[in-house]
């Protein structure tokens, strides 16, 4: 028999679905290991949005607050 | 539009959503030197991309190359922390303000309860102490009256 060992799915943006760069991919036990600045980018929306969709999420906000 | 004085707010990297000026400009035409102030915004002075950078109406009178101090007080002249909707450097906001509020509240009630309590408490421990002394004395008086056969079994071998 051939076992092999199971792996996780990369994180996706939650608007375009994009693969997100900065955010590591591995089992949750490993990355519970890491620090907090090492899971996630250091920038608003980081590892939720990618870039292009958190610059368009921040110039909305400011439409509206300048309105 | 990027002219000196003119107020924008910063679309990416790690400061992105927070507000800006810009003061100079650099002899490249894609950078701009640009300041928060830093005690005002959290934005410190330095040379950022204009693709990364997106305008507002507000402008205020500032010189190039003004020091932080004068724009902060160009800042209280124009009234731009209402505009924008910031605190003022050192302002705690209302939320927080009633938290700790709410924290100094419970502190010294907590303090009153333990002026009220240590009376009864001590009484107690008094009570304990005499019990065992009165117990120390009693065995003392046991030890002394019974002899140390040790002695005794050791002058009868010699």
């Amino acid at each position: 028999m051939h076992y092999g060992e199971k792996k996780n799915a990369f994180a996706k943006c939650a608007v375009c679905k994009k693969p997100l760069s900065g955010v590591p991919i591995g089992r949750d036990s490993d990355i519970a290991k890491l620090s907090k600045s090492e899971r996630r980018p250091e920038r608003p929306f980081g590892g939720h949005l990618c870039p292009s969709c958190s610059r368009r999420e921040i110039k909305k906000r400011l439409f509206e607050s300048v309105q | 539009m990027f002219d000196i004085g003119r107020i924008c707010m910063k679309t990416a990297g790690r400061e992105a959503g927070r507000y800006c000026v810009v003061v100079a400009k650099e002899k490249d035409k894609e950078f701009l030197l640009i300041t928060g102030p830093k005690a005002a915004t959290k934005v410190r002075r330095r040379k950022c991309n204009i693709n990364h950078l997106e305008p507002t109406p507000l402008k205020i009178e500032i010189k190039e190359n003004a020091p932080d101090e004068h724009i902060l007080e160009a800042y209280e002249k124009e009234d731009i922390y209402s505009k924008l909707r910031i605190l003022k450097p050192g302002e705690v906001p209302v939320e927080r303000q009633r938290k700790e509020e709410k924290a100094e509240e419970k502190h010294a009630e907590a303090k009153e309860h333990k002026e009220e309590k240590p009376e009864h408490v001590h009484e107690h421990k008094e009570e304990k102490k005499e019990h065992k002394h009165e117990e120390h004395e009693h065995k003392a008086e046991h030890k002394e009256a019974k002899p140390k056969k040790t002695r005794a079994k050791k002058a009868k071998k010699e």
